[in-house]
């Protein structure tokens, strides 16, 4: 159900959109041609800005060189129409293109650049497009650029300054619109998964260099699009108006209006645009005063303006909801987008859902310069069953984890997955194939609610196709209920679908664990890997994780568990694989190698006298 | 190109690379503690430049005295940049990135304020006493005992810092790098160190701008440009390692003063990036640069 029409209208979004839809008219309506122009160049910043938003604001990327993208679109639009006589609006979609291809170009060195390096790497990108425009004469007409960019013309008409700040106003709201559409599809929350942890995106088989370039090539549209208008705008295109400083201005546009919000580039384009024109009247003191407020923004303020909307929002609900029952609303997240929203979830068919696979290793060593952290390792887990790994800490069970799921490659040996090798294959691509895991400290999309955490989960199987999901296809909406539902119904089957609109970073220890499950679960995993996953939880809790796992194994998924907690691996483990010093020193039925002296002497100790429900420590300290 | 041609490019290149190692060292001393550095590191070193300028050439100040007098104000700068526009923030949020945008609105701030006070003179500052820019012959090159000078003392500085780090502080300062929860347990003071770390990052870029003076007068427009190829020489090192940045710096400038020559001056940067690139393609984390092993 969606709230009533009032209420929507009366929301704090709805009055902050009112707000700014009047803030847009107010040079139209005074008909002052520099208020006019004001606003056709802060429209231009905020179309800039929109893609640096994708790239920045979801997708984590830093560039500080998205200016020379604009530079690119207005370049290619001077060319076409001072040097060859096209009209400027037919330059419009190869302007568009180039800045696309310049931004793949850009985007290249990301795929093996740690963040901040990056930063600076795109920078050196706009110095080295600075200079091409600086030094080729012939074709960009160098340090003095090219004039008599002619206007916008429609139909032999001139078009009035006013109707093309109108159509660069409706240009930055379709531009907005549509990444507002982005960050809400499976492509979005993809993108948001890398910014918070690029292991997990590729735990859940997202691409993550793939996505990464295809983030900048996206973003490379609007900016070629603000590029070509500016072009036509101004008249002229010369190096020095996409300086680097255009492009950390850029930048600061995102970061000031409210990195990763929808409306984030419009608010910090007022704010970048307007701020001066008030300080003006400052004369001397003005760009201290300016710099000064940009710091002062940045320490006070640092989710940006549209985070003190989203602030105040939040509070205003805290305020209402404080009177509220907390009864799971399942229907009111699905509502907003779907055509259903019941509070009742179907069950999900897990037969048909799941299909366990078998693994096996065969003499797996992996080498840590003179570390052996692991040495022939061979074992086997049949399809569907549960295997417990247990050992001390520093044995080797996390390198174990991590080079089945392909976050390390194995020095030597082999692994099978359901009877094919898996050597060499990324981590995405080996979760493409259906092996999920969880961490040992958890790791959650922390400002996304529980229920994008679970749903992300489900990236590799949804639609790929942008274009749907600009337009929000049926097809696509249907199949984003779906998963939410389903989402809804693995939540509730662990008890927490209560918490689906939490921010996950707020939930509690255990329940983060659960989370992390639940969104591995909704990869539709043939293999499971946990790693601890009772670390860290209380007695209730565990018995609840042991439900869990049981239910997991149930629907008939393979599962491997590492595990300090014996108790929970007898109950739940059909056999148990032991570890010590990087050998394997115990393989069997949990009966057998629980027994086993070897076993008892390396890692049990006289734990078996003391009982059920102890937490075994390593009789060797290492760092896990 | 003849030899002699050749010759004289690569000195110049030297030259100029000493002072992208030097502005990459101060980098590297700013990111070891906490992992952030100033994007406004360009304009330090360019206000490093300025100021010598006006201390030596127009105020007549002793050319020790004033590089010393420059790198006090730097490491105050450093210091004070760290405390207004870096640590209220990491407070906050420790993983947030707005320490980009607060150093590059301290970029702003002195780029605006040396444009706006800083007419730009072409007067160049002659070598320290002892020293001389006057070129004498060695073999078929043209070289300057400043030229000797520069490069011995840029390479002296790692070994100095290599002491450094080997002190009780210096260590501590290894510690926060390598596992930065670990050495907090263990008390070391972290703000401290980062604030000292501050300042001699802030010393060191104004002593690069120093440095430059006698090779080239100040250019107000390469604040970016100075950071840049700084950065890019601590990239192209293994971003942490001084030697790296002394190497990735010498690469630097000799790549860029060979592409002015052959190819046009505006494609110097174009050339560096490309080799920029091509280290990256075969060592992703630099010459230096160590693998990280353990990720979860």
């Amino acid at each position: 159900m969606r709230p009533p029409l009032l209420g929507r209208v009366l929301s704090l979004r709805g009055i902050g959109a009112f707000g700014l839809g009047c803030l847009c008219l107010v040079p139209l309506v005074s008909n002052d041609s520099y208020l006019v122009y004001v606003g056709t160049l802060t429209a231009i910043y905020a179309l800039a800005a929109v893609g640096l938003n994708i790239v920045h604001g979801f997708g984590g990327q830093i560039s500080l060189g998205h200016g020379s993208l604009v530079a690119v679109g207005a370049y290619v639009t001077a060319i076409l129409t001072v040097s060859h006589g096209w009209p400027v609006i037919a330059t419009l979609v190869p302007a568009m293109a180039a800045a696309v291809v310049a931004a793949i170009v850009m985007s290249l060195p990301s795929l093996r650049l740690s963040r901040w390096t990056l930063a600076v790497i795109t920078m050196a990108f706009a110095l080295i497009v600075e200079g091409f425009l600086n030094g080729d004469q012939g074709l960009t007409g160098g340090g003095n650029g090219l004039v008599g960019i002619p206007g916008v013309d429609f139909s032999g008409r001139q078009l009035t300054s006013s109707s093309i700040y109108l159509i660069l106003l409706v240009l930055m709201f379709l531009a907005l619109f549509f990444s507002r559409n982005i960050r809400r599809s499976s492509q979005g929350l993809a993108l948001i998964a890398i910014r918070d942890s690029e292991l997990v995106a590729q735990s859940l088989g997202i691409g993550v260099p793939r996505k990464k370039v295809w983030a900048f090539a996206i973003s490379g549209i609007p900016a070629g699009l603000a590029g070509a208008m500016w072009a036509s705008l101004g008249g002229t295109v010369s190096p020095g108006q996409f300086d680097i400083s255009f492009s950390v201005l850029l930048f600061l546009v995102i970061l000031i209006g409210g990195d990763g919000r929808i409306v984030g580039p419009v608010l910090g384009a007022l704010m970048m645009e307007l701020l001066p024109q008030i300080l003006t009247s400052f004369q001397q003191y003005q760009l201290i005063i300016y710099a000064a407020l940009l710091l002062i923004i940045a320490i006070l303020v640092p989710d940006g303006l549209a985070g003190i909307g989203v602030g105040i929002a939040g509070y205003l609900r805290r305020l209402r909801a404080s009177g509220r029952t907390p009864a799971p609303a399942a229907g009111k997240g699905l509502a907003e987008d779907g055509p259903a929203g019941p509070a009742t979830h179907p069950e999900i068919d897990l037969a048909e859902t799941y299909h366990g696979a078998s693994l096996a290793v065969a003499d797996l060593s992996r080498y840590f310069g003179g570390v052996r952290a692991l040495s022939r390792v061979s074992f086997q887990v049949a399809a569907g069953s549960v295997v417990g790994m247990i050992g001390p800490n520093g044995s080797g069970k996390t390198t174990l984890l991590n080079m089945i799921s392909g976050l390390y490659q194995p020095t030597a040996g082999q692994i099978l997955f359901d009877g094919e090798v898996v050597n060499g294959e990324r981590a995405s691509a080996r979760a493409r194939r259906g092996i999920g895991r969880t961490f040992q400290i958890p790791r959650l999309l922390d400002r996304e609610d529980v229920l994008s955490n679970v749903v992300v989960g489900a990236s590799r199987l949804r639609h790929r196709s942008i274009l749907l999901w600009l337009v929000r296809a049926p097809v696509v909406r249907r199949e984003e209920v779906f998963y939410r539902q389903e989402a809804l119904a693995w939540l509730g089957r662990f008890g927490i679908a209560d918490l689906w609109d939490r921010p996950a970073g707020d939930l509690s220890h255990g329940d983060k664990r659960t989370v992390e499950i639940v969104r591995a679960m909704m990869s539709r995993p043939r293999l499971l890997l946990l790693d601890e996953p009772s670390s860290g939880l209380g007695t209730e809790e565990v018995n609840r994780l042991q439900q869990a796992i049981a239910a997991i194994a149930r629907a008939g998924v393979t599962v491997v568990l590492v595990e300090h907690h014996i108790a929970l691996v007898r109950r739940v483990a059909d056999e148990i694989v032991v570890l010590d010093q990087g050998v394997l020193i115990a393989n069997g039925s949990v009966q057998d190698v629980l027994t086993n002296q070897t076993v008892v002497d390396a890692y049990l100790g006289n734990v078996m006298s003391r009982g059920e429900g102890d937490r075994v420590a390593g009789p060797q300290t290492g760092t896990e | 190109m003849t030899w002699s041609l050749f010759l004289q490019t690569l000195v110049g290149g030297i030259a100029i690379g000493c002072i992208y190692a030097l502005a990459g060292i101060s980098i590297n001393v700013m990111y070891r503690p906490g992992g952030y550095f100033n994007f406004a590191q360009g304009y330090v070193v360019l206000l490093g430049s300025i100021l010598m300028v006006v201390l030596f050439t127009e105020w007549g100040w002793n050319w020790y005295a004033a590089a010393l007098a420059i790198m006090v104000l730097g490491g105050i700068l450093g210091g004070a940049t760290e405390l207004v526009a870096i640590r209220p923030i990491m407070r906050r949020r420790s993983s947030s990135v707005a320490w980009v945008i607060t150093t590059l609105a301290v970029s702003l701030l002195l780029s605006n304020e040396i444009g706006a006070r800083y007419q730009g003179t072409s007067a160049t500052v002659s070598a320290p006493p002892g020293l001389s820019t006057s070129t004498f012959t060695l073999g078929s090159a043209l070289i300057s005992s400043y030229d000797i000078g520069l490069l011995a003392f840029v390479c002296l500085v790692p070994a100095a810092l290599w002491f450094l780090y080997r002190t009780r502080h210096g260590l501590a300062v290894r510690a926060l790098a390598e596992d930065r929860d670990a050495a907090l347990l263990r008390g070391v003071p972290a703000n401290a160190l980062t604030s000292i770390s501050w300042m001699l990052g802030g010393a060191l870029g104004m002593l690069a701008g120093v440095l430059d003076t006698p090779l080239s007068s100040p250019d107000v427009t390469l604040g970016f440009t100075i950071l840049i190829s700084g950065f890019l020489a601590v990239a192209i090192g293994g971003l942490g390692d001084n030697r790296g940045a002394i190497i990735g710096g010498l690469l630097l400038g000799c790549v860029q003063s060979f592409a002015a020559i052959e190819i046009n001056p505006s494609y110097q940067n174009v050339a560096a990036f490309i080799v920029f690139l091509i280290i990256l393609a075969l060592r992703p984390r630099g010459i230096f640069g160590a693998p990280v092993l353990r990720e979860v």
